[in-house]
């Protein structure tokens, strides 16, 4: 009942959109034409007034909570910054800490937002508040951004699952009250690609075919006795898993593919290769993916471990950014790094700092952001926010914004409560 | 003669009278009672009463509840061909007293306790193992819940002393944290949000957060502090006549550098444990309420009416866990009970089990206080508790074709329709694989052995005085010296190889620096304990506690149950895709879909051990001859139920025409030949008949796979 609903909504947002580039004769959606867009859901579902440029996401997420003042808020010289130094780059204005050489050469191409702000000060609370907007409960879980984003805008790779999470344990949201046909596909390890996607020895096409075939002779009763969601689901995923066996794109998950030199560009690390495999991906038209790198979590020895945690992110989101613009891919892929919270100013006995979602960083580039720019400062000693706040909210309508997903568009769970995209959150139209 | 049948059935229920258990009689009034407020409830809310289960798929249910994994081919056709009128309840009481109950309980605990084998609390002595080891033995001498939940509070030693410890080394530099997730467990009370703030939407104000934390904020979970004193004084008396500036000297000299090391690493094994100090909380800096003042004391209170009374003599933390566990606490007794009646029926009478407000009212709240009742008459014995449950009436019932949500209330006229936990496939398919897969266990002696090291290298160092101490220590840093010296070279070149990014020479030197720490702990295990001392039982898990086991033998090395792999599995692990929980916390494990856990059920490499010629689904697949014969082996082992007339065509619909042939030609052998020939002509004659045979099977291999990939497989019904 309340689908017809939707989909009602779907189909006038959608006249609208027809009709604006029938009557008008210009096209709202610049890569309407590009042939590999046979999807469902051709992305047609955007605001008029804004011509996005973003059309899917890299979401570098460093869980644990990275400390803001280490890293793209550094403060050297005043006893919170501790002994991290502050370096120059290539942009004007934009200086970060040393632990970011590498990036350092990109600036002109990034957006820093040094205005973050959050009340979650617990990791479980944190992390699911940056992937949500919204607050943790224990009755309803609330979707992540990239089941959000084919929700709202479909999938453009018909094949592919239309968000992927590398690394991301089992407390991610995923596609939360949202159906599973819109639930990321979680990898674990980027160098072993995707698991169990070759047929089991012996067994041929047509065995194959037969042996689903039977199957689902076997089960129609009881799935006619129990038209349940969570036993359709599985229908739902056993759908999706056959068209990502057959997919031509598979090859996508298989890092081999891509040269030596090029591997080791981002760095031999899970993390390092995980941002590849997003490359691969976004490539391919997966609309969202992200990839974790943990250890953030620095309450001892914050001066030795951030370094370390440093160059693996350095390497891999220069190489990142550096291979996305060769490629001409910039414009159109949103890179994004973000983080539950922050951390102490104050450095603590054990030489580390500890959570503090009062102050923190996060970061955009590509996708049509202004780069090198820094949105938002925080005090001498990093302690508040005193200049362009954001909540995370913010941020993620801010996401959403350049993506051109209707924030205000109001999804139902099914116990019928109204939610949006990213709650109350603002998009920062000046980062565009 | 038929006396004799007779009387060991009527006396089994009375030896069962011992302990918590209840006798036939009584189980069969509590039982009633129940029936009885669930029948009245029916009738009030007009709730449609689903038909029975029939013997096959209620064998199923209770398996998975009980045994936590679907019945063996043999258990199943022994149930259904057993006549008896109250062979229910027979199985019930069967299951509850098997190791496989065990199993499925551990697993139960271990998500309730986020139980980690690597745990990071105690990591270098692999206190998690401990930890876990603990967890089983008390599941299986079925502790009763509340003196569990007492024991886990109060905990206080080494993790080889008393496993229990481990409850806050998981928690190790964190009390707060510790509290919230004790209210939340054995409360089912949400208070972490008043770890910074008053609760948002429950009545917790900061302060009550913090009066109720200081009942354990003592709780310290670095040990060794005295013998190190022991030491400490040793050295004072030693440099009594120096002059202060002397004394510094000699203290930052190499040599004191060297001996200080020398008494750290000799101290290791006895770094971690916990003990209950008298530590007192102050609240936070930035304290923002009118009912205290930041950096104040704050004094220990309870969050509800029922009073601690500290009795004299006892401990700030035994009058906590008291009071915790008290069946005149308001919550304890209600949430376990709950909590239990969920593990049965897929539903609590309260949902979600774990945030219980004020207001909070039960599905059918008469219901609950019966169950508290009844909590309590067993003592809080959970199995007990349990085997009550599984024959109440409602149990027997088929799942309803309707998932009630979460903010209607359900009247439990049957367990609701559940996908199985990662840790019921997973179980399910080793007992296709595997003979005896309840048995199959980790080497329990390699835990014994280093729960006994432990002791005895804690023993030997108590037993030293000051001066041995001191003595052996200086002897410690002259033996490691070289190895030392070593060691910080190789430190050395890390730093620089870390600067220079040379990432091979970084791992590689990672690796000499871990050889060359294990050297040094044997210097010093060694010299505390003699050169027959094996030190790798007090590092890392004590050698392989997977060892070989002839019942076993050509039978994969993986294939064990969740409860004896590592717990939680490693990340990409069957049971991980499946929504183990990753024990970060507590109740964390899912039942979602996803694609992934499709790919494994298509393509898996599970099927290997299922399809290896000698697990008990392929033995008993080759038992059978005629094709209709294998296909209901197949249903029976799988779906655990008989194929309909319908289903039985769609299969043999399936094969070939020569799988459905049952006899195979055999050739005759020509007389002509000569003896040496004919052997080998029979051989090969025997070698074509068995790839007949396996080529046959390998049809009804298909069948396998399609059943095992029907949403009846992983659904309960």
């Amino acid at each position: 009942m309340n689908s017809s609903l939707f989909s009602d909504e779907l189909n006038r947002r959608r006249f609208v959109s027809l009709a604006a580039k029938s009557f008008l004769g210009v096209s709202i959606l610049p890569w309407a034409s590009h042939s590999s867009l046979n999807g469902a859901g051709l992305g047609l579902n955007r605001p008029l007034n804004y011509a996005p440029k973003a059309k899917n996401v890299i979401y570098l997420y460093m869980s644990g909570g990275m400390t803001h003042l280490d890293t793209f808020d550094p403060k050297t010289g005043t006893e919170t910054g501790g002994p991290t130094q502050t370096i120059k780059t290539n942009a004007d204005g934009v200086q970060l800490a040393e632990n970011l050489p590498l990036l350092a050469n990109h600036a002109n191409k990034i957006a820093v937002v040094r205005g973050m702000t959050s009340t979650k000060g617990a990791h479980q609370q944190g992390n699911y508040f940056m992937h949500t907007s919204y607050a943790q409960r224990s009755t309803i879980v609330h979707p992540s951004m990239g089941a959000w984003m084919t929700r709202l805008d479909g999938r453009f790779n018909p094949t592919l699952p239309g968000a992927v999470v590398v690394g991301g344990g089992s407390r991610h949201p995923l596609s939360g009250f949202l159906s599973t046909s819109h639930q990321p596909l979680a990898v674990g390890n980027p160098n072993e690609g995707l698991k169990n996607v070759k047929r089991l020895w012996g067994m041929t096409e047509e065995k194959f075919e037969q042996g689903l075939d039977l199957s689902q002779r076997l089960d129609g009763s009881f799935i006619q006795k129990y038209n349940l969601e969570k036993v359709n689901a599985y229908s739902d995923m056993y759908d999706d898993a056959v068209r990502l066996m057959k997919s031509k794109d598979l090859q996508a998950f298989d890092l081999k593919d891509e040269s030596e030199s090029t591997r080791k560009s981002y760095g031999s690390d899970n993390f390092g290769q995980g941002v590849l495999l997003a490359r691969r991906l976004v490539e391919r038209q997966v609309r969202f993916v992200e990839v974790q790198l943990g250890g953030w979590d620095t309450h001892q020895n914050n001066f030795s471990r951030v370094p370390e945690r440093c160059s693996i992110l350095d390497q891999a989101l220069s190489a990142l950014l550096d291979d996305l613009s060769k490629r001409g891919l910039l414009e159109e892929t949103l890179v994004v790094l973000a983080t539950e919270f922050g951390r102490t100013p104050n450095i603590n006995v054990n030489d580390g700092r500890d959570h503090y979602p009062k102050a923190f960083s996060c970061m955009l580039a590509g996708g049509g952001i202004r780069g090198g720019q820094v949105w938002g400062k925080t005090d001498e000693e990093g302690r508040e926010v005193i200049e362009n706040k954001v909540e995370i909210p913010d941020f993620n309508a801010t996401i959403a914004y350049t993506l051109g997903l209707p924030l205000d568009e109001i999804i139902y769970s099914p116990t019928r409560r109204p939610f949006t995209l990213s709650d109350k959150g603002q998009p920062l139209t000046q980062l565009i | 003669m038929k006396l004799f049948v007779i009387l060991p059935i009527v006396f089994v229920p009375l030896l069962f009278a011992a302990g918590n258990k209840l006798s036939k009689k009584e189980t069969e009034s509590e039982v009633a009672a129940i029936n009885g407020i669930l029948e009245s409830t029916y009738k009030q809310e007009n709730v449609k009463i689903p038909a029975k289960l029939d013997d096959a798929l209620f064998a199923r249910r209770l398996y998975l509840k009980a045994a936590g994994r679907i019945p063996t081919h043999e258990e199943l056709t022994s149930y259904l061909s057993n006549s008896s009128k109250n062979k229910k309840d027979q199985l019930v009481n069967q299951l509850v007293e098997s190791s496989a109950f065990d199993s499925q309980m551990f697993n139960w605990w271990a998500d309730l306790l986020r139980l980690q084998t690597r745990m990071r609390g105690g990591n270098q002595i692999g206190a998690g193992q401990l930890y876990v080891h603990w967890v089983k033995e008390q599941v299986k001498k079925n502790v009763p819940f509340d003196e569990m939940a007492f024991n886990l509070i109060t905990a206080e030693g080494y993790p080889w002393e008393n496993g229990a410890v481990g409850y806050y080394l998981r928690d190790a530099g964190m009390p707060l944290d510790n509290m919230s997730n004790t209210t939340q467990i054995f409360l089912g009370t949400q208070m972490v949000c008043a770890q910074c703030h008053n609760h948002p939407f429950d009545r917790w104000t900061q302060m009550e957060y913090y009066q109720m934390a200081s009942y354990t904020y003592g709780i310290h979970s670095s040990k060794g502090g005295d013998i190190q004193n022991k030491i400490k004084k040793h050295f004072e008396k030693q440099t009594k006549g120096l002059s202060s500036k002397d004394r510094q000297k000699k203290v930052k000299s190499k040599e004191g550098e060297a001996l200080r090391r020398s008494v750290q690493e000799m101290l290791r094994p006895l770094r971690y444990g916990a003990t209950h100090t008298k530590r007192k909380l102050t609240l936070p800096h930035d304290y923002q309420y009118d009912d205290g003042k930041p950096k104040s004391l704050v004094s220990p209170s309870p969050i509800f009416d029922n009073p601690i009374t500290q009795k004299e003599g006892d401990s700030k933390v035994h009058a906590y866990g008291e009071w915790m566990t008290n069946p005149e606490n308001p919550r304890f007794t209600k949430v376990i009970a709950n909590r239990m009646w969920k593990k049965v029926f897929g539903r609590g009478l309260v949902e979600p089990v774990d945030d219980w407000r004020d207001d909070t009212i039960a599905s059918i709240p008469e219901l609950l206080e019966q169950l508290e009742k009844l909590m309590v008459r067993v003592d809080f014995d959970l199995k007990e508790f349990q085997r009550i449950l599984f024959q109440v009436k409602a149990f027997e019932n088929a799942a309803p074709v309707y998932v009630p949500n979460i903010e209607t209330p359900y009247f439990f006229e049957a367990p609701i329709l559940e996908r199985m936990s990662a840790e019921q496939i997973w179980d399910s398919l080793v007992a296709l694989s595997i003979p005896n897969s309840d048995e199959r266990k980790q080497n329990s002696k390699v835990i014994d052995l280093r729960l006994e090291r432990f002791q005895q290298y804690q023993d030997q160092i108590e037993s030293l005085d000051g001066e041995k101490l001191s003595r052996l220590a200086r002897k410690g840093a002259k033996a490691s010296k070289e190895i030392n010296d070593e060691m910080e070279k190789i430190q050395k070149q890390l730093r620089e190889a870390q600067e220079a990014d040379d990432r091979e020479a970084v791992a590689r030197l990672r690796r000499d620096y871990g050889q060359a720490r294990n050297q040094q702990r044997t210097v010093f295990a060694k010299l505390v304990m003699g050169p027959e001392f094996e030190v790798k039982s007090l590092y890392g898990n004590g050698g392989n506690i997977y060892t070989k086991n002839d019942q076993w033998k050509g039978y994969s090395s993986q294939v064990y149950r969740a409860s004896e792999l590592q717990t939680p599995a490693q990340p990409g692990h069957f049971l991980q895709e499946f929504g183990q929980s990753d024990r970060e916390i507590a109740d964390n494990a899912n039942k979602h879909a996803s694609v992934t856990q499709a790919l494994t059920l298509l393509n898996g490499t599970f099927y290997g051990a299922v399809f290896n010629k000698e697990s008990p689904l392929m033995k008993k697949l080759s038992e059978a001859i005629e094709p209709k014969e294998k296909i209901k082996v197949l249903f029976l082992s799988i779906l655990n139920r008989e194929p309909t007339p319908e289903e039985m065509k769609m299969c043999i619909g399936e094969l070939s025409e020569s799988a459905i042939k049952t006899t195979a030609n055999i050739p005759e052998i020509p007389d002509h030949l000569s003896k040496e020939k004919k052997k080998a002509y029979k051989k090969q004659i025997e070698k074509k008949l068995a790839w007949e045979k396996f080529n046959r099977n390998r049809e009804y291999f298909a069948i396998a796979w399609s059943l095992i990939n029907t949403r009846q497989f992983s659904f309960v019904q």
